[in-house]
């Protein structure tokens, strides 16, 4: 009964262990890479359109209008700025925020891209899987993680 | 074989024990899961709560809202810090609970907050999607004083 005890231990907490965590939601997203500065901005100025591309359409220094600022999406997820992704690519659509290293998806800013993961936050995805598309084709890329 | 027996009688009954008692917390009920928002994108919003690292957090809600994370490999010192940094989103914790809201900030470089991580902290910002907060001011507690940060 002594040798037995642990063991009986071991099995009421494996079971209570699972019982109470609950497993994060599979998800898959398809749409547009952004960051979340630009197109956030852009919301609310009430033209999200014009943070889709990977250059977006800024205010200018003095304030007077706007101006085009080439590879700002890319310049943006480099800084650490974290990157979404736009459902289905059109201005308003959902946007779920990536948990994983901004600076790792730079070099997919404005892409069409699949990510397949877990919603453990609302408006937000764990990526297992990342796709990008290239010349019509889904190429599947490594997902970047933890340098740790 | 009557050793067996009465073993697996045991073991069953803890098990069904168990299950019994993770379905109804009788003694200690869960805490009310966090209200649906019901703000929309475009509103202000003013939030106080707790710096957290949202590629730790949802492992381990309870020990992973500090700086020091326990993770399927162990325990990591000072995680929270070395995610901002690598460029994590990070996110409020409304009122530092478990089981409370989570709001990213979005809009600024993760690697910004990492010296608050686990720091009590008031955002004043605009919603901007499901979640999502652009913050257009950010502090911290310190002592009885708040700190700008953003």
């Amino acid at each position: 009964m002594r040798k037995l005890l642990p063991l009986l231990v071991v099995a009421f907490l494996a079971v209570a262990a699972t019982m109470q965590m609950p497993a994060p939601e599979p998800i898959t997203v398809e749409g547009k890479l952004v960051d979340s500065k630009c197109y956030g901005m852009a919301t609310g100025m009430g033209m999200p359109e014009a943070a889709l591309n990977d250059a977006h359409m800024v205010p200018k220094p003095d304030g007077d209008g706007m101006m085009e600022m080439p590879n700002c999406g890319t310049a943006c997820a480099n800084m650490g700025i974290p990157v979404a992704v736009l459902e289905g690519g059109e201005a308003g659509g959902d946007v779920y925020v990536i948990i994983g290293p901004a600076m790792g998806f730079a070099d997919y800013m404005a892409d069409e891209v699949k990510v397949e993961g877990e919603q453990a936050y609302p408006g937000a995805i764990i990526p297992s899987k990342l796709w990008v598309k290239e010349d019509g084709n889904w190429v599947e890329k490594a997902v970047p993680g933890t340098m740790m | 074989m009557i050793a067996l027996r009465k073993t697996s009688v045991l073991l069953g009954a803890v098990l069904l024990l168990a299950l019994a008692a993770c379905k109804e917390p009788a003694s200690e009920p869960e805490p009310a899961p966090a209200p649906e928002t019901a703000y929309a994108p475009g509103d202000s919003i003013q939030i106080a709560g707790m710096l957290v690292d949202t590629n730790c957090f949802h492992l381990d809600k309870d020990a992973n809202r500090y700086n020091d994370h326990i993770r399927p490999e162990g325990r990591v010192a000072v995680c929270a810090r070395v995610c901002a940094r690598q460029g994590f989103p990070v996110a409020l914790l409304v009122d530092g609970q478990p089981q409370g809201q989570v709001w990213f900030l979005g809009g600024y470089p993760s690697q910004l907050y990492a010296d608050y991580m686990a720091a009590t902290v008031r955002v004043e910002g605009e919603i901007r999607s499901k979640g999502v907060i652009l913050p257009s001011k950010v502090e911290y507690k310190d002592g009885e004083t708040w700190k700008r940060i953003l």
